[in-house]
């Protein structure tokens, strides 16, 4: 899920600062999880902080999904009609889709950090990169691309010290993680395999994704 | 011991001339080695300098951090033309480590690539395949620390794909220097700063009678002297 934290009170206030009307939009998947903005957080702010000013507000299952926000929407038409400004309690894909769905000014009330790993309440941790091309069949489930600061593909440097990393010294490094996993799986052998560097020409962004067919087979043409 | 590499850091400023004196206190190597981490002057532009007034063998430092593929095999061809023929590959420090620690992190490509990327170009090669001219006239190197079975096996990797020689970081407590020289077949540098060395010939005697190519001699600002010191009594012996 994508981690975010909520920016500060006064930041927010700042934003808001030229808008009397106010929506505000929650996201009921990765910001609820992160307890940044589900429900309860939005509540707050319609409650607590802004209540004279927020017209409406609502928590969107998904604000990072076009469809579901058009839908959601509806429920608070004619509030959004008058609204000046909507406050979006989701990472920057819900505040975008939000954005492009509506036409009006979105405020992003959390910041989005990355892709990360739920270990237990409020503590998450960053594991994959989205990079579209998994390796992590040869390295024994740990993605070196995202846990290797130097996002080395032969790793360990000779910056490592007593399996150490050279640049959060108190992190286990990953490529002796790796060997330590392999070596328990007695797959030692996919170490020896030598990577070609990455195609950056193939990781151009914005990057796109277009189906035709969904993977079941159906047909997105017709 | 007949390779004896005093190693500087490039200055981070434009001091060519307290860089040069520095060069000249260092009479007894044989060779310097440059290594730019932070921003500074070009090694290869203080190398062609170097060449010239000295005369001694230069060994560009090459690492990834701060260069992407394109950058790093430009330095490549500007080494053969400049006559620069040692090169040394190495991860480099993550610029956090650096006096840039907000600058972004490049590795475009890690030590094994580089070195692939290098050896290639010796074959006649650019990186995307194409034909050079000429192949370049180059001897590589690479940088390493071998305190464990990982970093013997990515060492071995280095040396099958044709490495020349290793600087071996010291201290290294997986493995002695002289059986990993025997094990791999390359002469071995071993690469220690000047405030490792400890104050006794015995240690000096230790080193040098462990029977390795030579010693890549790490030199701060301000160690001239003691590195003189230490490299004139290693080239005593032949």
């Amino acid at each position: 899920m994508m981690i975010t934290t909520q920016k500060s009170k006064e930041e927010i206030l700042a934003l808001l600062s030229p808008y009397s009307k106010i929506v505000i939009v929650g996201c009921g998947g990765c910001a609820a999880t992160c307890h940044t903005g589900g429900s309860e957080q939005v509540k707050e702010w319609e409650e607590k902080i802004l209540p004279e000013r927020v017209l409406a507000s609502l928590v969107c299952e998904e604000p990072c999904d076009e469809r579901l926000v058009r839908r959601d929407l509806r429920r608070i038409k004619r509030e959004l009609d008058r609204a000046e400004a909507i406050l979006v309690m989701s990472c920057g894909l819900g505040v975008q889709t939000l954005a492009d769905v509506t036409g009006k000014v979105c405020l992003p009330a959390l910041d989005s950090h990355f892709y990360g790993k739920a270990e237990r309440l409020g503590k998450f941790l960053e594991r994959c990169e989205g990079c579209g091309d998994c390796l992590l069949a040869e390295t024994g489930g740990i993605c070196f691309l995202v846990r290797c600061p130097k996002r080395l593909s032969h790793g360990p440097c000779e910056g490592m010290v007593d399996g150490k990393c050279e640049v959060r010294e108190e992190m286990d490094c990953v490529w002796k993680l790796i060997y330590d996993r392999l070596a328990g799986l007695g797959q030692e052998d996919r170490l020896l395999r030598i990577r070609e560097p990455l195609d950056w020409s193939k990781r151009v962004r914005p990057r796109e994704l277009t189906w035709s067919r969904l993977p079941g087979g159906v047909d997105l043409q017709k | 011991m007949v390779v004896l590499i005093a190693q500087l850091a490039c200055p981070l400023a434009t001091e060519v001339e307290t860089f040069l004196q520095r060069a000249r206190g260092l009479e007894s190597a044989t060779g310097f080695h440059l290594y730019n981490d932070g921003g500074g002057l070009h090694p290869l532009a203080l190398g062609s300098l170097l060449q010239q007034e000295l005369q001694k063998e230069v060994y560009l430092h090459l690492h990834p951090a701060d260069r992407n593929r394109a950058a790093l095999f430009s330095d490549l061809l500007t080494a053969h033309v400049t006559g620069v023929e040692k090169v040394v590959l190495g991860s480099g420090k993550h610029p956090i480590k650096t006096r840039f620690p907000e600058a972004k992190p490049v590795y475009d490509l890690d030590l094994l690539q580089l070195l692939r990327m290098t050896l290639r170009a010796r074959e006649g090669f650019d990186p995307t395949g194409r034909p050079l001219a000429e192949g370049l006239s180059v001897q590589v190197g690479v940088q390493v620390r071998v305190d464990s079975p990982l970093e013997l096996l990515r060492l071995r990797q280095m040396v099958e794909l044709g490495a020349d020689f290793v600087l071996l970081k010291w201290p290294s407590r997986f493995l002695d220097a002289s059986q990993l020289q025997v094990q791999i077949e390359r002469p071995i540098y071993l690469s220690v700063e000047v405030d490792q060395v400890a104050r006794e010939e015995e240690e000096w005697q230790r080193i040098h009678d462990s029977d390795l190519a030579g010693i890549n001699l790490v030199v701060p600002f301000g160690k001239e002297d003691r590195a003189e010191e230490i490299l004139r009594w290693f080239s005593r012996y032949p």
